[in-house]
């Protein structure tokens, strides 16, 4: 099997593998209905793209790109940032929001204490 | 000590310290009425041997790290009526007799930082790592502290309203040097003994290379 071949097969069993893993959040509902449907959406572009690279020649021949996987490079990368990015917000986010809580019940809980003492 | 105005008061931050915060307090009560354990979510039976020894104890159910249980003791303590506070670690590293010199530092000064005399047992990737931070934060912030990391400090509770840092981690004690400088606080060094009990507790070298990550960024952006 050539490279290309073995790329676009990887492709496809990584794709039906997170589509797998969405479908099993979105039943645990740790997802929401639109947060599983942009999630699927994202997945079947990934399957699409790697049944057919083809599909990707408008952008690479406007875009000067040599060959696909380059254009596929690239595109991950900003992919990765992004999401990069927003999960550490959300982290960052979750943190503050955590501390002030646990900060804030330690305080009147030991208020509280000394009220009943 | 609970919810009256006190004047000194000694915050220990501690987290899974059940085997020394005892004797931790039984020595410091020795040289301080005003004792304070903020168990930060430990696993063992941290906040109950402190509590039998006689500590104010307040506790985070979750662990967040050492700044932000620094932070809940000194908002406490200030919120109750402290004029000073003295900050010690847990794990029995600071020795309590030391306590006055860090408050007749006061006297003339906002802000003591504890600078401990480098000893044999203090391990190598300590002193390495260490001597980064200092030498980062003065070559940043032109803040000269000898010891960048030690937690053995005392400051009033008037400087403590222009301290009040953000971290919540170990950058704590870098942060809170940074602030004293920026705020042109008067601060002094107490030279301090140093007994190394855990080589495995306290800041790694990943959290060292953080820090100093944060500076860097600080020095940028903030």
């Amino acid at each position: 099997m050539s490279t290309t071949l073995w790329i676009q097969f990887l492709g496809i069993v990584f794709g039906t593998a997170m589509m797998y893993f969405t479908f099993v959040k979105y039943k645990r509902r740790e997802l929401s209905k639109n947060e599983a449907l942009f999630w699927f959406a994202g997945w079947i572009a990934l399957l699409f793209v790697a049944i057919r690279p083809s599909s990707l020649d408008f952008f690479i021949g406007r875009l000067h790109f040599y060959r696909r996987l380059d254009f596929f490079v690239v595109l991950g990368f900003f992919v990765l940032l992004g999401l990069g990015f927003f999960n550490y917000s959300t982290v960052k986010k979750m943190e503050r929001k955590l501390e002030k809580y646990v900060r804030k019940e330690a305080l009147e809980e030991i208020d509280e204490n000394a009220k009943k003492n | 000590m609970v919810n009256e105005v006190v004047g000194e008061v000694v915050i220990i931050p501690a987290y899974n310290e059940e085997k020394n915060i005892f004797e931790v307090i039984t020595k410091t009560k020795l040289f301080a009425r005003n004792i304070m354990v903020v168990d930060d979510g430990s696993l063992d039976n941290t906040a109950t041997e402190a509590a039998r020894a006689g500590a104010v104890v307040l506790r985070h159910k979750v662990n967040l790290g050492k700044g932000a249980a620094l932070k809940t003791g000194c908002d406490y303590a200030v919120q109750h009526g402290a004029q000073i506070i003295i900050t010690m670690d847990a794990d029995g590293q600071h020795d309590p007799k030391e306590i006055p010199l860090f408050s007749s530092a006061l006297e003339r000064y906002d802000i003591a930082f504890g600078s401990r005399k480098t000893p044999r047992s203090m391990p190598g990737v300590f002193k390495l790592g260490n001597k980064v931070i200092t030498r980062t934060l003065q070559l940043l912030y032109g803040v000269i502290v000898e010891d960048s990391q030690c937690g053995y400090r005392s400051f009033r509770a008037d400087a403590y309203n222009q301290l009040r840092w953000e971290a919540t981690d170990y950058y704590v004690e870098t942060e809170m040097a940074i602030r004293a400088g920026k705020m042109k606080l008067k601060h002094t060094i107490v030279p301090i003994e140093t007994i190394y009990a855990d080589k495995y507790k306290g800041t790694t070298v990943f959290d060292g290379m953080a820090i100093v990550a944060k500076m860097v960024g600080w020095r940028l952006w903030k």
